[in-house]
């Protein structure tokens, strides 16, 4: 029996310093919020599924448990980075005159290249929903979105760049693994969503903040789900 | 708010509620869900009725859950307390009490499997391990995180061991199910392998009479589907 050595001690106190620690905490927020719907992916692969859009799942009640999950990802990647004193490289803080402008243009872009693509009619043959469930599934897709940014670019991309001591082999990691975590939606789409992810990695990197990604994302995914759900639909 | 400002007890609580945010909350939230659409108050729980391998994903969410409770100790230096070593004596005498309540739990909770819930024809040796996986994945699960974590942190933050017991029982039953039968039965398995940890501080045939109990669920499915 392992006696118990410490029962004080305080979670900011824990001296955090090394390579193990790093590689512990990537493996850990990896596995808890990369791996599950990776293998989710890999298995519609496997079994040669109708690509589908994930985009369906947030209109109904079903996606609460999903959407709490989400909530759990967020809270344990800021509780992980802040009690190490790291919360600056989230990269969480909001300067709209950058921001809002830099998301106005990469959505300008994904909506030139959705339209010419035929995403569009591709998203058009969702159930009409009622505004309470549209409002669930627009809170749940921001959560998710919020979700995606922090594990994929603020927390993968630091981290890994300080494991390997280049931000260019994160950033290119960081972009094949969202590209592979969407692998359900087809290896067609799946190329496109990795350019998505190059994009907002670069934009990561470049600024040093998440927030013009997070908008920029749930303006995209917000757009798809106003489109499945009859609100965005042409006469 | 630096972290460092915080008190350990709040800096606890805290991390308390990110690991039930990850663990307890979305299984609630499914059974809640459950009951409000179709009247019935249970809602598969990851890790049963898994022998898809479309499941497998859920079972590395099990796994990784095991995995952040134990990250977690480790910032306070305290991974050493979530021990699965086990010892034959006297630990073996607890498994068999923990099977006397768990085995009858996991033959009810398989009587009210609802029959549509699943509508396989057939299950392939695939389904099988991914099934087994499944069972150990809970098994983990249950006894590392509503037994060894719940009942590591808890003393310290409700003020002693026996609130301690019955909160993480009512954390793991409501877990499980919301039948008041299965909720009872689970309370009660809970309550004996948390007692036995709080004992002995081992959790490694906690984990195997879960394994056992698990199985029998999982032997029932294959039976009513083979």
């Amino acid at each position: 029996m392992i006696e118990t050595e410490v029962l004080g001690g305080d979670p900011a106190r824990i001296e955090r310093s090394g390579r193990n620690w790093l590689i512990a905490e990537l493996a850990v927020v990896g596995s808890a919020g990369i791996l599950p719907p990776m293998i989710f992916s890999f298995v519609d692969v496997i079994r040669q599924r109708p690509f589908r859009s994930a985009i369906y799942t947030h209109a109904g009640l079903a996606e609460i448990p999903a959407f709490l999950h989400d909530l759990g990802i967020i809270a344990l990647v800021v509780f992980i980075v802040w009690t190490a004193g790291d919360l600056p490289v989230l990269g969480l803080r909001f300067r709209s005159r950058v921001d809002i402008p830099l998301a106005a243009v990469l959505f300008c872009a994904w909506l030139t290249r959705a339209y010419l693509r035929g995403t569009f009619a591709y998203h058009l043959s969702g159930p009409a929903v009622s505004p309470v469930v549209l409002s669930l599934g627009l809170v749940s897709i921001g959560v998710n979105v919020v979700f995606q940014e922090l594990v994929f670019r603020s927390h993968m991309i630091p981290r890994l760049t300080e494991l390997f001591r280049n931000r260019w082999i994160a950033w290119g990691i960081s972009t094949i693994l969202f590209g592979m975590w969407h692998l359900y939606e087809g290896g067609r789409s799946a190329m496109f969503v990795t350019l998505d992810g190059a994009a907002l990695g670069l934009v990561f990197l470049f600024t040093g903040r998440s927030v013009a990604g997070m908008i920029v994302h749930f303006a995209m995914n917000g757009t798809l789900f106003l489109l499945v759900c009859g609100y965005l639909r042409p006469s | 708010m630096q972290p460092e400002r915080l008190s350990r007890r709040v800096g606890l609580w805290i991390e308390f509620g990110v690991v039930m945010l990850l663990a307890w909350a979305p299984s609630l939230a499914s059974h809640v869900i459950y009951f409000a659409v179709r009247g019935h108050p249970y809602a598969p729980v990851p890790g049963q009725g898994a022998w898809d391998l479309e499941y497998l994903g859920t079972h590395a969410r099990l796994l990784a859950t095991v995995g952040c409770a134990a990250f977690l100790l480790s910032l306070t230096g305290e991974l050493g307390r979530l021990d699965f070593r086990m010892r034959l004596k006297p630990d073996g005498w607890f498994a068999v009490g923990l099977l006397a309540i768990g085995v009858p739990c996991a033959v009810e909770l398989m009587a009210q499997f609802p029959e549509d819930l699943w509508n396989y024809e057939s299950i392939s040796a695939g389904g099988v391990v991914t099934g087994f996986i499944g069972v150990l994945a809970l098994s983990l699960f249950v006894s590392g995180v509503f037994t060894g974590y719940a009942l590591i942190r808890l003393p310290e933050l409700l003020g002693g061991p026996k609130r301690a017991l019955a909160a993480s029982a009512l954390l793991g039953a409501s877990y499980a199910s919301l039948d008041p039968l299965i909720f009872g039965l689970s309370a009660l398995a809970l309550l004996l392998s948390g007692a036995y940890f709080l004992a002995v501080r081992r959790l490694g045939l906690v984990t195997l009479a879960y394994v056992f109990i698990f199985s029998v669920s999982f032997a029932i499915e294959l039976r009513r589907f083979t």
